[in-house]
């Protein structure tokens, strides 16, 4: 067409005008003009309302400054949110110029995420950490260059050499938000090939390839970064077994040859010279020596190793008595590729530490003093005592420490060591203390609070007039004062203090000065990475609300109530853009979801008197036994998406086998600390000698935290209990063999003040449970339950000696009417299965388990009872070092047939008696884990009771000749964690 | 269809346009600061006045104004975080008193005409020549103070500098030099410790250029 040559020539023209990069205008020409109007493009700015006005010193109405455009063109920067920013200036008319400001907003990095179809290793996680992209941070393309190639580097270190990574990224305007996904195609992964060594290498390739395990009698191993790093540590350690201590051994390259698909590790190996280490006028085991000369574990020998080596070798020796211990160290040249260093020691005479002394002491006493104090005199748990000059600097320190941070500024602490005087042998080490005056704090200043209450600051501190002065309570004081500035959303407070004397002596002027800097407040609350999980669930545990404070605190705390849910593998939190000048800001929460399905298994085993044969009735009173234990446990979390748990538990042994499925929903109607659980149940235990029960069972449980130390537990059971290989005559007690059901109604409260639920020192821990069985609930049986437990823990000598005592009351008491009755006694009686069974490792250790209490009379075997009374006291102290501690122990009660029966009585009247009190006394070892202590009692029964019980068997249903019998007095039981 | 693409094509281009002029914009960022167009365009200005030399903008000449005013840029905030103290107003006047004198002969009216012509304010002259003291007293000493040149270092010094210029014959020694010989020193090492510094902030900083702005 004729027009479009004229056309295209035009827009060619304008092209060039409006397309090109253009040159700043003339400053002469818009400088001093009105502005008559300020305009954004776009429209839509990422900050709102008047905000972005006010940052501009540019107003409608008064002269056009450049200086004022450029000041503007800062402040909108500093906030962060724009890459690019450009003022345009229109004149229209002869003194007016419109403003328009074009600007280009900043991404700020979301989601990072990469595909799931890549072979562990590397996880998802290691994936998205090493992209280093971080959330809320500003979105730049050469960091996602950099993601890409770091990512690619960890795949190719774990053996993907083909592997393609590419980012696509999904845009979120409204909240400047960029979701980074990295789509990874691994390829295959390569598998080790023989490695490349340097010429003269004193390893093979074969040699080193089986040395790091690179190649098995298979074949060669697939690639994986952790796979090459322990390679190349075995083989360090290799060498430096054979004393060869500066040994380098390094991965130049891994090189991949595509035809094969493996890779060559390309390494240089320096073995080094064989350093010999000895010691000479002493001996130290090899490991000893390796974990104190620090040349081993440095894999160098350089003169400051060796020096500290020397130090570590005498504080040793001194630690095992050698107090004069000396020790200096000779190296020896390299001769025939090898050196030697000698460590020359002299040992001294062997000593003790008789008395540790505290002299010139007012302020605090000897006992506060010597808490403090690693070096200690000889007693029962350091033979010798302890005692190392580095201690004792140690000690002078921390003496030091504690004075000066009670206001001794001037305090002086040193040190004697000596020969203890008159008839004692040993060492006498005497600590003195110059204290010097104490310096109190005259008054206290308080500057630049302005947004905050100034009292309620003053109130958190510690520095207070007529307080001693220290720096460390003015550090005390700052965190406690920027804790609530950064509460209430000041993060760039800033705290600053002098101090200066004031007219008294030992007087001190303190002044805090705060800056409090700019307030910053919740624009909103951002959550991503929900996928299962209802918004719902997570929305109600937000402490944040637009408009809130950016408060650091309500951040953590909501991160840490999102983790208590269960069903996050991890919960990030960022605040977007945090180094931006804004008022309000983007709270970001990301989270990852849990592996909603959770298979574990476990082993165990028990060992203590329990066995015997179940079939048989030999040993009612039970014989030493071994039960292996098998655990399978299988989790749905996070059911429905609303934070419930379906579970199915299963035990396998020989005492127990047991399958439980439950149904947990935890904070019912989005109350913290209101859990609700159902339970279904099949269980048959054999934990008691006299059957073996077969428990179905069905129970809700609804528990009620009211606080940190009380739970309450409502709780409705319907179980049916029968019982099997009855070791008593079931015509006599037809109750006793029959199937019952049982439905209880039962609450419980739990109030635990313990300082550690696994390995108590100090506290309390009360329990209470009380028990309806009705035939209202359809039960069978009419009884009430009553057990209560009082647990007390007692600490002394700096928690090194525990006394822990615990009493146990229980009272079962039948009523009304009940179907079952036996014929001996028309009285209502307890289901067998429902009474009181004691005895064993964790209630009374002088009986083995469930083992205590009433005996049927024809065969022996425990039958129960309707009363419990137990008393356990103990001493826990420390045997040998950190770890092993030792117990003595009396535990005293028993099981009684009633209430009425209960005696304190210790006599067993006759052979047909058990309602008297047992008691045992015992020692035990405890082996500190780190899930609780490992233990062995051994109890030595006082009073242990005797019966007439079975000798043999005759068969299944008869017992043989009837012999008089006793619990054995001495019992041992091997468990995890405390008694109680 | 190319006929409506050509006719959206020409309606962005028109109303282009119709559009205002760019008075200012982002040149250069550094980390969470910025450097503006109009900026780089006044040091250009400026080093070309006091060099005497004439306006010239082209792209190379600002890129290498934006270069040191991401240096300037890195000294000021290390400043302002360390309060290195602001030179007297005594100072900035001498040295404004100097450039009269050397540039324009002590001729005042040449100067101011001079300044008419650069398109720069004298108020920005004096604030440049109080920065430029700023920056010599931060590198004094933060990197200055504390420096010490040894005796060898000294006669090196003279050896090589000064005793070629003496000519055949001079008696002078290095001692009679030291003062100045170690003044000089002290200079030249504190500059290069503040040029190792500026390198190794830079490189620990994410700095961009806009290229639109240097083309």
């Amino acid at each position: 067409m004729a027009r479009a040559p004229a056309l295209t020539m035009g827009l060619a023209v304008l092209a060039v005008c409006g397309g090109g990069p253009a040159a700043l205008a003339q400053p002469d020409k818009y400088e001093g003009k009105r502005i008559r109007t300020i305009q954004f493009s776009p429209v839509e700015q990422p900050i709102q309302g008047e905000e972005i006005f006010r940052l501009l010193p540019l107003r409608i109405g008064e002269a056009l400054r450049l200086a004022d455009v450029r000041e503007g063109i800062y402040r909108l920067y500093a906030t962060g949110q724009y890459t690019d920013i450009r003022v345009d200036a229109r004149l229209v008319d002869t003194e007016g110029v419109a403003i328009t400001i074009l600007t280009k907003e900043s991404w700020f990095i979301g989601r990072v995420s990469t595909d799931q179809g890549v072979r562990q290793p590397p996880n998802p996680g290691q994936l998205t950490n090493v992209a280093g992209l971080r959330l809320g941070e500003a979105h730049r393309p050469e960091a996602v260059k950099t993601a890409v190639d770091s990512i690619q580097t960890l795949l190719e270190a774990n053996g993907f050499f083909e592997s393609r990574v590419e980012p696509r990224f999904e845009y979120e305007p409204r909240t400047q938000q960029i979701h980074i996904r990295f789509v990874i195609n691994p390829g295959k992964r390569a598998y080790f090939a023989s490695p490349e060594l340097p010429p003269g290498a004193s390893l093979t390739p074969q040699q080193l390839a089986r040395l790091a395990r690179w190649r098995t009698i298979i074949g060669w191993r697939p690639v994986t970064l952790s796979r090459t790093q322990r390679g190349l540590d075995r083989v360090r350690r290799d060498f430096r077994r054979n004393d060869r201590l500066m040994a380098q051994v390094l991965l130049d390259n891994l090189r991949y040859d595509p035809a094969s698909g493996r890779a060559v590790p390309e390494l240089q190996i320096d073995a080094g010279p064989k350093v010999k280490v000895n010691v000479v006028g002493a001996h130290v085991s090899r490991s000893r020596l390796q974990a104190l000369i620090p040349i081993y574990e440095e894999g160098t020998v350089d003169r400051d190793l060796l020096v500290e080596g020397a130090r570590n070798l005498r504080d040793h020796f001194q630690s095992q008595g050698y107090f004069n211990a000396e020790v200096e160290f000779k190296q020896q040249r390299l001769r025939d590729d090898s050196a030697a260093v000698d460590y020359l020691v002299n040992l001294g005479r062997r000593n003790v530490v008789s008395t540790v002394e505290v002299k010139g002491n007012q302020y605090f006493d000897a006992e506060t003093i010597r808490e403090r104090m690693f070096v200690l005199p000889r007693s029962f748990q350091f033979r010798r005592g302890r005692y190392s000059e580095t201690l004792l600097r140690r000690d002078e320190e921390a003496v030091a420490t504690l004075y000066r941070e009670n206001g001794f500024r001037d305090v002086e602490v040193d040190s004697s060591v000596g020969e203890a005087p008159g008839p004692q042998r040993g060492l006498a080490i005497t600590l003195r203390v110059k204290e010097g005056p104490q310096w109190l704090i005259q008054s206290l200043e308080l500057e630049g609070v302005e947004t905050l209450d100034r009292e309620e600051l003053l109130s958190r501190c510690t520095s207070l007039p007529g307080q001693p002065f220290s720096e460390f309570q003015v550090a005390v004081d700052r965190d406690a004062i920027l804790a609530r500035y950064y509460a209430e959303g000041f993060s760039d407070a800033s705290f600053a203090w002098s101090a200066t004397p004031a007219g008294e002596p030992q007087r001190l002027h303190v002044r805090y000065q705060i800056k409090e800097g700019r307030r910053r407040f919740v624009r909103q609350v951002l959550m991503s990475g929900l996928q299962t999980t209802q918004p719902q669930l997570v929305n109600r545990r937000i402490l944040l609300n637009p408009g809130d404070p950016l408060s650091q605190t309500r951040m953590a705390e909501t991160q840490q109530l999102l983790y208590e849910l269960g069903i996050f593998a991890r919960v990030n939190v960022a605040i977007q853009n945090p180094e931006g000048e804004l008022r309000e800001k983007y709270v970001l929460y990301q989270v990852d979801e849990a592996n909603r399905y959770s298979l574990t298994g476990g082993l165990g085993a028990e060992i203590a008197r329990i066995g015997g044969n179940q079939a048989s009735f030999e040993n009612p009173a039970g014989a030493p036994g071994f039960s292996p234990r098998i655990s399978l446990d299988f989790s749905r979390l996070n059911f429905r998406g609303i934070g419930h748990t379906v579970s199915f538990r299963s035990r396998l042994s020989n005492l127990q086998q047991r399958a439980l499925v439950n149904y947990s929903a935890p904070r019912l109607r989005n109350v913290t600390g209101l859990d609700l659980s159902f339970t279904a149940l099949a269980d048959n235990a054999g934990d008691i000698r006299t059957f073996i029960s077969r428990r179905r069972e069905g129970a809700v449980q609804l528990s009620q935290r009211v606080s940190k130390a009380d739970t309450f537990l409502y709780r409705f059971s319907y179980r049916r209990v029968g019982v099997d290989n009855l070791k008593i005559d079931p015509r006599l007690v037809p109750l006793l063999s029959q199937p019952v059901r049982i439905g209880i109604l039962s609450g419980n409260l739990i109030r635990d003040k313990r300082d550690d639920p696994t390995d108590s020192t100090r506290g309390v821990f009360n329990t209470i449970d009380l028990g309806l069985a009705s035939r209202a609930f359809g039960s069978q049986a009419n009884f009430t339950r009553f057990l209560a437990r009082n647990t007390t823990y007692h600490a002394y000598g700096r928690n090194k000696y525990v006394l822990a005592r615990s009493l146990t009351f229980g009272w079962l008491q039948p009523f009304g009417e009940t179907f079952l009755r036996t014929e001996l006694d028309s009285a209502a009686d307890i289901p067998i299965a429902e009474r009181f069974f004691s005895g064993g490792a964790n209630s009374h250790r002088g009986f083995p388990e469930n083992q205590a209490g009433p005996r049927d009379l024809e065969t022996g075997f425990p039958l129960g009872g309707r009363a419990v009374l137990m008393h356990n006291l103990e001493l826990r102290f420390p045997l040998l070092g950190e770890n092993i501690g030792g117990v003595v122990f009396h535990d005293a009660g028993n099981t009684y047939s009633r209430l009425g029966n209960i005696s304190f009585r210790v006599r067993q009247r006759d052979i047909r008696d058990f309602d008297y009190m047992a008691h045992a006394l015992g020692f035990g070892i405890r082996y500190r884990t780190p899930i609780g202590p490992v233990r062995l009692d051994l109890a030595y029964g006082l009073n242990s009771p005797r019966f007439r019980g079975c000798s043999a068997t005759n068969s299944l249903t008869e017992c043989g000749p009837l012999v008089d019998q006793r619990i054995s007095r001495v019992q041992f039981h091997f468990s995890i964690g405390q008694s109680f | 269809m190319a006929f409506p693409r050509i006719l959206v094509a020409i309606g962005f281009l028109l109303a282009k346009a119709a559009g205002g002029e760019i008075i200012d914009r982002v040149a250069i960022t550094v980390g969470a600061r910025v450097i503006t167009e109009s900026e780089v365009r006044q040091a250009v200005r400026l080093r070309q006045f006091l060099n005497g030399e004439p306006l010239d903008f082209r792209a190379y000449i600002l890129r290498d104004a934006g270069e040191r005013l991401v240096d300037q840029l890195l000294i000021r905030l290390e400043n302002e975080n360390s309060r290195y103290g602001v030179p007297s107003e005594e100072a900035v006047a001498a040295a404004q008193a100097r450039i009269i004198a050397e540039l324009f002969r002590g001729d005042r009216v040449a100067y101011e005409t001079a300044l008419k012509e650069y398109g720069i304010d004298e108020r920005l002259l004096l604030e440049h020549l109080r920065w430029q003291l700023t920056v010599v007293r931060f590198v004094g000493v933060r990197f200055g103070a504390g420096l010490q040149i040894t005796p060898e270092e000294v006669q090196a010094y003279f050896m090589a500098e000064i005793a070629p210029k003496l000519g055949p014959g001079a008696t002078a020694t290095a001692e009679d030099f030291q003062s100045q010989i170690e003044e000089t020193l002290r200079e030249q090492r504190a500059n290069e410790l503040a040029d190792d510094w500026v390198r190794e902030t830079r490189a620990r900083t994410i700095i961009d250029f806009h290229p639109e702005v240097f083309q």
